[in-house]
């Protein structure tokens, strides 16, 4: 009589019944070969089991401790900060933009469409944005290195910061749309302000964790905040890959026209 | 919320299980950064979640379910990402490893790796965090017939995998 090998397999993962198990063990005294593909399966299981087991003994990251014990923070505290930090970059913006950013002026109350809570602790040490002295919020760490560093067309998968494509405003800056490829991340436009990437809308992604959203049709909900914005700030045509060279050559330093 | 166990309790056996929840999303998401993400991606949203878990069911699987469910989401999140950004590239395969033929030695973890998703989780969950197939098919959501099948193949698929890397050692 031949076991089946899902038989033996379940003998081996302790999921037979009484009977069925008595009729393995009964083979297994009996027969060489159900001896062999037995020993097989419990060969693989000892594989895999010590193969994984030094994964448990590796010190757990603080952060996930942290995020064990403060119990959650509810979704309140998030839309306060975001309208916290809106506030303060519309300040900001009042201030600044009247004679640098005439074309953003408008857009000052909407500048941060969704500050993610807990962002520095999603990138660990690597900050992507930080509030520079005058309220604004920029762009750092490896955000900042791919706005001034990469090229539209160099997408590599597994990077934190993914770069969409770059274009001239017509307040004569640079801008370049980004996004962010990790936890609740979102994309973004930042625009060339000095030697500074200032972020002027970061919209959350619409991941809101709920199943059964759809799947791939959801590109063109993505961000519509995003989407008007470069609509009604590009000036011409998103740069080709010989115009973003050039602009990096340069510093992304665009001379406002006048 | 169970009646029987405070909340303290359960942060605390949380805790206890976290390895076990990193080394999950290890096999899941195949990255351990991706891995740390998803996991506190999960803890958060299983706190703020308690009252959904019954306390007749097993901890650990629900953890596992809920850390599978926020790979899910974020996956979903990046192909949308890259509808917006890249829409020609959308069909481009993001790190499958086909069968490589020029590795002539291969690991317990590699040959997982060349796994496809479903087979590598079924065998994740039974074989190594050591779950009963009742609970390893409630967290991935399929029958157990379903589980027991991808379990097969997955184990089937290493088998050949481990031993032709032994036969090119050896």
């Amino acid at each position: 009589m031949t076991i089946p090998d899902d038989i033996l397999m379940a003998f081996t993962d302790g999921e037979l019944d009484e009977a069925t198990r008595q009729m393995v063990e009964a083979a297994e005294r009996d027969d060489p070969e159900v001896r062999r593909r037995l020993a097989a399966h419990r060969q693989l299981r000892a594989q895999l089991q010590t193969a994984y087991a030094a994964t448990l003994d590796e010190p757990v990251p603080e952060r996930l401790l942290a995020a064990v014990r403060k119990h959650a923070a509810p979704p309140a505290p998030v839309t306060r900060l975001a309208d916290k930090r809106a506030a303060k970059n519309a300040a900001a913006a009042r201030k600044f933009s009247i004679r640098a950013w005439p074309a953003f002026g408008s857009l000052a109350a909407s500048i941060l469409v969704g500050f993610v809570l807990g962002y520095t602790v999603w990138h660990g040490s690597d900050e992507l944005l930080k509030t520079s002295a005058d309220g604004s919020v920029v762009a750092a760490g490896t955000l900042a290195k791919a706005l001034s560093t990469e090229l539209s067309a160099e997408r590599a998968p597994d990077r934190v910061a993914t770069i969409g494509l770059s274009f001239l405003a017509k307040s004569g800056a640079y801008c370049r749309t980004f996004s962010l490829s990790r936890g609740n991340a979102g994309a973004g436009l930042a625009c060339r302000e000095g030697y500074r990437w200032r972020i002027h809308l970061l919209a959350p992604s619409a991941n809101d964790g709920s199943a059964g959203s759809e799947y791939r049709t959801a590109g063109s909900n993505d961000s519509p905040q995003l989407r008007s914005l470069i609509e009604s700030e590009i000036q011409g045509e998103p740069l080709t890959r010989e115009g973003e060279e050039a602009a990096r050559r340069a510093g992304w330093l665009a001379v406002p026209e006048h | 919320m169970s009646t029987t166990e405070s909340t303290e309790n359960i942060q605390a056996r949380i805790i206890e299980l976290l390895p076990r929840l990193r080394r999950f999303a290890r096999n899941l998401t195949r990255n351990p950064h991706d891995a740390d993400d998803v996991v506190q991606i999960a803890i958060e949203r299983a706190l703020t979640r308690l009252d959904q878990w019954h306390r007749d069911a097993r901890l650990d699987s629900w953890l596992f379910r809920i850390v599978r469910n926020a790979w899910i989401d974020e996956l979903r999140s990046r192909a949308r990402r890259d509808a917006l950004f890249a829409p020609e590239e959308a069909g481009e395969a993001v790190g499958i490893a086909a069968m490589d033929r020029e590795v002539d030695r291969l690991s317990v973890e590699a040959a997982m790796a060349r796994l496809p998703e479903e087979q590598r989780l079924a065998v994740s969950l039974v074989l190594v965090e050591g779950l009963p197939y009742k609970e390893a098919a409630l967290v991935l959501d399929v029958p157990i017939g379903t589980l027991t099948s991808r379990l097969a193949r997955g184990r089937e698929a290493l088998q050949a995998m481990l031993q032709w890397a032994e036969g090119v050692t050896s």
